[in-house]
């Protein structure tokens, strides 16, 4: 049994691609790759300063193990709400299980194998966050060898207990509902729930935070050496084992809870294959297609034959598959409109400081001498909404090894381009809007503000979608099996999210180290963005047009 | 007409899948491209409908060189590829009025198109579902519809009858007949030699990228052994001289 689960393990891992950078020019793939890891690096150095701010003021009243609680708390969380998705979509969405389920292999050989893949992807995303956390507590307490022993054995089971979870939740509600009938809408509605439950955590913890009462800290205090360590890892108890073995980890009591930690993981980890056993094969076969077969009159017919132009057309059908595809509509549609959301989401949290917040900020946003600097702000943010969906940036990754399709029909890459491009307009227009509504709403923008935004804010919008079909069109991810992999796991959203990101920070710049005026920023905003336009206009119908002819 | 002079590709510098290929296909044949797996056939299809460029070579169709106008070349072509899996995510009826948008049908001539064909297929209850909901055949059939609902003067079929029931399978091939007969073109891939043999007008035979025979079926015998059958010809001629 063993050697099937490992076999199966290599494959799925082999079948799995890497990073997607691929490039024909050397110089290019290694800027790409001096990118990407500059930008893990900054992430990962700013989550260690976070750690290392966090043990120095916890330390103040000699509570430093909180900060391993935090890592380990914060780490089970993402696992748990990532960890349904990836289960969701590995175990019952992945096309390779039908080239699995007619082989010798029992269910849970591969439960087992799809396990494990997902286990190791886990640790790419939580050592983040524990890398950084334990090492401050190490460093900082001058601990041993074995603490850092102890902490690799640990971050090496962490993510079976969430994912234990997720599994069981993910199999039950595939065995027991008929959901899974409608593959596309449940995908599209656990999405929605998982944006939401990530949103409900942040403000949970924001709540649990305001709500401990200075008696209540005094009592943590009181009661002496880490207690508020074991506070915050309430949510998952196991953690508890985990932090109680790093605390004392040179003495006896730390590897009693080390090993107890590693038996109930192990435990839970064959439970859960006992159970995928039973469950878990019944869930994924009845996969098959349904279909409601009724007569169409030719009324009907003619209704819905329309005659359109092949751009329009086009852009249709994109705007069609980015809306039915799940993992499309929860990356590319439904994250335009979240993003407004999150940005006003700290005011609308912490109650009365809060309120003072969103205060102050509207008396700075009705400031006459700050309306240069909001006008360049609400645009870099309006360009960052439409580089953060990645419409354009897997426009082309997308089409997948379909791609030929768009080959041999009899329509211009350039209008093929045009229509990718309006999608993106679209979509990203409609969340542009939503983020100015909230503006106008929430924060009583004065309306002349309001206005430039709405008159300018389709060429930062412009700026982004060329941009990411520009990246998109010359390192494409061609070659995936889920559709998620075009998507979820594509750089180019990232860099397209980087690229805009610091296409926005320029003019911000600018107008506060000038001291620009409103009129100035409006015309420096004007020729900015005009001038960024031009240069990618020509880029993606030269070399961009050039590139699709020759992409196979 | 299709005309292919002295085409070639090499794959990664190294894998040369059409070798120096020259082939004619006239108007009012049906024209088999038989071949091995692995032999160049979905190669050459690819470039003569523009999915590949040559390395060098001309490509020409109604007398149109592909190079200098692509889309006019498009145009002629209706392309139904082997793969019938696309566009899950649409319905029927979307799928074929996008592909109707694409080669601009007016809209009275794609109501009877799509009204003929979806008989002819029988499609008619399947229209309104999303083309995920159907089998393998009809995906076959719908992608057949939308390549033939703008009436394109050469057809380009590869593999097109695997898949397909006996009764879609015999409709088409009575429509490939009716298409000829106006004076096209059917070009055509299969490693069915009992089809080609019935159905073809005449055939090619590649192998490695080559073209080891061109001609009528009666030629072919003639040219070997008469009373040889298609398939003793095609393992004849295709056998790898070890």
């Amino acid at each position: 049994m063993k050697n099937k689960i490992l076999i199966l393990t290599r494959v799925l891992l082999k079948s799995s691609p890497g990073l997607g950078i691929k490039s024909k020019n050397k110089l290019i793939t290694l800027l790409l790759y001096a990118v990407v890891g500059f930008a893990i690096f900054s992430i990962f150095l700013s989550i260690f300063a976070l750690a290392l701010q966090m043990y120095n003021q916890f330390s103040v009243i000699d509570q430093q193990g909180v900060i391993l609680g935090l890592g380990l708390a914060a780490s089970s969380a993402i696992i748990l709400v990532f960890g349904i998705t990836y289960i969701m979509s590995s175990f019952y969405f992945s096309t390779d299980l039908e080239s699995f389920l007619p082989l010798p292999i029992r269910p849970r050989e591969i439960i087992a194998a799809k396990f494990l893949v997902i286990v190791l992807f886990e640790y790419l995303i939580t050592a983040f966050i524990m890398v950084p956390f334990f090492a401050v507590y190490g460093l900082k307490s001058s601990a041993g060898l074995l603490y850092y022993l102890y902490s690799l054995f640990i971050f090496s089971l962490v993510p079976v207990v969430p994912l234990v979870i997720a599994a069981v939740i993910a199999m039950l509600v595939m065995r027991f509902t008929n959901l899974s009938k409608h593959k596309d809408l449940f995908r599209t509605i656990s999405g929605i729930i998982g944006v939401f439950i990530a949103l409900g955590l942040n403000f949970a913890l924001q709540k649990f935070q305001t709500s401990l009462s200075p008696e209540e800290l005094e009592q943590l205090l009181l009661t002496g050496n880490n207690s508020l360590a074991f506070l915050t890892s309430r949510v998952f108890p196991t953690v508890q084992w985990a932090i109680e073995a790093l605390l004392n980890y040179n003495s006896i009591t730390g590897l009693i809870n080390l090993l107890v930690f590693a038996a109930i993981s192990g435990l839970l980890f064959i439970l859960l294959l006992y159970f995928g056993e039973l469950v878990y094969i019944k869930g994924v076969m009845g996969f098959s297609e349904t279909s409601a077969k009724r007569k169409v009159s030719q009324l009907e017919l003619e209704a819905k034959v329309k005659e359109r132009s092949a751009l329009i057309s086009y852009t249709i059908v994109e705007l069609k598959l980015l809306l039915r595809t799940p993992v499309y509509f929860l990356n590319c549609v439904l994250m335009n409109f979240l993003w407004p959301v999150f940005l006003v989401f700290p005011f609308l949290l912490s109650g009365a400081e809060g309120r003072q917040g969103v205060e102050m900020f509207r008396s700075i946003l009705l400031e006459p001498d700050y309306a240069g600097i909001i006008l360049v702000v609400g645009l870099g943010i309006i360009s960052f909404i439409a580089g953060a969906n990645g419409i354009t940036a897997t426009s082309i990754s997308r089409e997948g090894q379909d791609l030929y399709l768009k080959k041999y029909i009899p329509v211009s890459y350039q209008t093929q381009i045009t229509a990718k491009v309006l999608s993106s307009m679209v979509l990203s227009g409609l969340g542009a809007l939503g983020f100015l509504a909230i503006m106008v709403i929430l924060l009583q923008v004065p309306l002349y503000l309001a206005i430039s935004l709405l008159v300018l804010g389709w060429m930062p919008l412009l700026v982004s979608a060329l941009g990411g079909i520009l990246l998109d069109l010359f390192n494409p991810k061609l070659d995936w099996d889920t559709e998620q992999k075009a998507v979820k796991q594509n750089l180019n959203v990232v860099f397209s999210m980087l690229v805009t990101a610091v296409f926005a920070v320029i003019p911000v710049g600018a107008v506060f180290l000038l001291e620009l005026n409103f009129i100035q920023s409006l015309i420096l905003s004007l020729i900015f963005y005009g001038v960024l336009n031009l240069v990618l206009y020509g880029l993606v119908y030269r070399q961009g047009v050039a590139r699709f002819n020759e992409l196979a | 007409m299709i005309e292919l002079s002295n085409v070639n590709k090499t794959y990664g510098g190294t894998v040369k899948a059409v070798d120096n290929l020259s082939l004619t296909v006239p108007s009012g044949e049906i024209f088999g491209f038989l071949g091995p797996n692995g032999a160049g056939k979905t190669t050459t299809i690819k470039m003569i409908t523009g999915i590949l460029a040559p390395d060098s070579g001309q490509i020409k169709v109604n007398g149109i060189d592909i190079k200098e106008e692509p889309l006019k070349v498009k145009q002629q072509i209706g392309f139904v590829p082997d793969n019938p899996n696309v566009f899950l995510r649409l319905k029927g009826i979307e799928y074929l009025n996008f592909m109707a948008d694409i080669y601009q049908v007016p809209k009275d001539e794609r109501v009877e198109r799509i009204n003929d064909l979806a008989k002819r297929f029988e499609m008619n209850d399947a229209l309104m579902d999303s083309i995920q909901s159907y089998s393998h055949g009809m995906r076959q059939k719908i992608v057949l519809m939308g390549v033939l609902i703008h009436n394109p003067p050469v057809w380009i079929l590869d593999e097109p009858l695997t898949g397909l029931d006996p009764r879609s399978s015999f409709i088409l091939k009575e429509m490939m007949h009716e298409h000829v007969q106006q004076g096209k073109v059917v070009f055509f891939s299969t490693h069915v030699l009992d089809v080609a043999e019935k159905l073809c007008d005449r055939i090619a035979i590649i192998n490695k990228g080559k073209i080891l025979f061109t001609g009528k079926i009666d030629e072919v015998r003639a040219r070997f052994a008469s009373d040889a059958s298609l398939e003793n010809i095609f393992l004849e001629l295709t056998r790898d001289e070890e």
